[in-house]
């Protein structure tokens, strides 16, 4: 048998990502100080968590978190919206 | 006549009931994240290294002059781009349970800070920020005030880097406390 094809599949829990406003899959890690760092596998934005905190304490963490930072208009994307209404203006021309 | 504002700054070991800060530090005018706890080191001496938190930020905002009343108070980060790293700080106030204690700050990563600042909002959808008398850590804020001076809840904010975060300065960020008077 070939191994070529196995693809080994990090484990991911979804948390509430701030930056993409929805529900992601995050990996899961220890940092050097003994932190939990929870990163967002889409935009690479991270939850960490102090060392010493319980399973329990970490997903109810997880639920606050989503409660506070649900909802956020990020500026970008007022600038991205504002360049998809005025996509189609061209340009005022110099006189 | 207006309301004067000033940035203040609490450091050092947790004192007295309700805690706060050994020192006071007036006239705040930035918000350097950094490897020490103080508010006199320049950031460039003590830099976070790339998988560490800075040291908790405990910043406010104190309000006298001349004013009636001062409400609608909001907080956001409302510019700057952040890289591999994550800016936590105080969640919205929604009751005066909601402000958060002050601890002598340390670098582990405050579970207590629970709003993820690090893409720039609209201020507009900032955490709501109430007042109240005596100090950011007293008790009875609420979401207008005409006592004279008053102050804002506490301000609290780290900046948690990831291992892969550049060396050197980050971009020069801007967080805005907005509010009313009259």
């Amino acid at each position: 048998m070939s191994n070529e094809n196995k693809k080994i599949q990090p484990k991911t829990i979804d948390v509430f990502c701030a930056k993409c406003q929805a529900d992601t899959a995050h990996t899961g890690a220890v940092d050097l100080n003994g932190e939990l760092v929870f990163t967002c596998v889409e935009c690479g934005g991270f939850i960490k968590a102090p060392a010493g905190m319980t399973a329990a304490e970490i997903k109810a963490h997880f639920e606050e978190h989503k409660e506070q930072n649900a909802g956020q208009v990020s500026v970008q994307g007022s600038i991205d919206t504002l360049d998809e209404v005025m996509g189609g203006v061209p340009e005022e021309q110099e006189k | 006549m207006a309301a004067t504002f000033d940035f203040q700054e609490d450091n050092g070991a947790a004192t007295g009931s309700p805690a706060k800060g050994t020192t006071r530090t007036t006239g705040r005018t930035e918000c350097n994240w950094k490897n020490i706890d103080d508010s006199t080191t320049a950031y460039s001496s003590s830099p976070i290294t790339a998988g560490n938190n800075s040291y908790t930020k405990f910043q406010f905002g104190k309000f006298s002059g001349t004013f009636n009343q001062i409400s609608a108070g909001l907080f956001a980060h409302t510019a700057g781009t952040l890289t591999n790293m994550t800016l936590k700080h105080q969640k919205a106030m929604t009751a005066d349970g909601d402000n958060m204690t002050y601890a002598t700050p340390s670098t582990a990563a405050n579970s207590n800070l629970t709003v993820d600042g690090t893409t720039a909002i609209a201020i507009g959808s900032g955490v709501a920020v109430w007042f109240g008398a005596t100090g950011p850590e007293a008790t009875g804020k609420a979401a207008t005030m005409t006592t004279n001076p008053c102050y804002t809840n506490w301000l609290a904010s780290q900046l948690q880097t990831a291992s892969n975060a550049a060396a050197g300065d980050i971009p020069s960020q801007t967080l805005t406390l907005q509010y009313n008077e009259n």
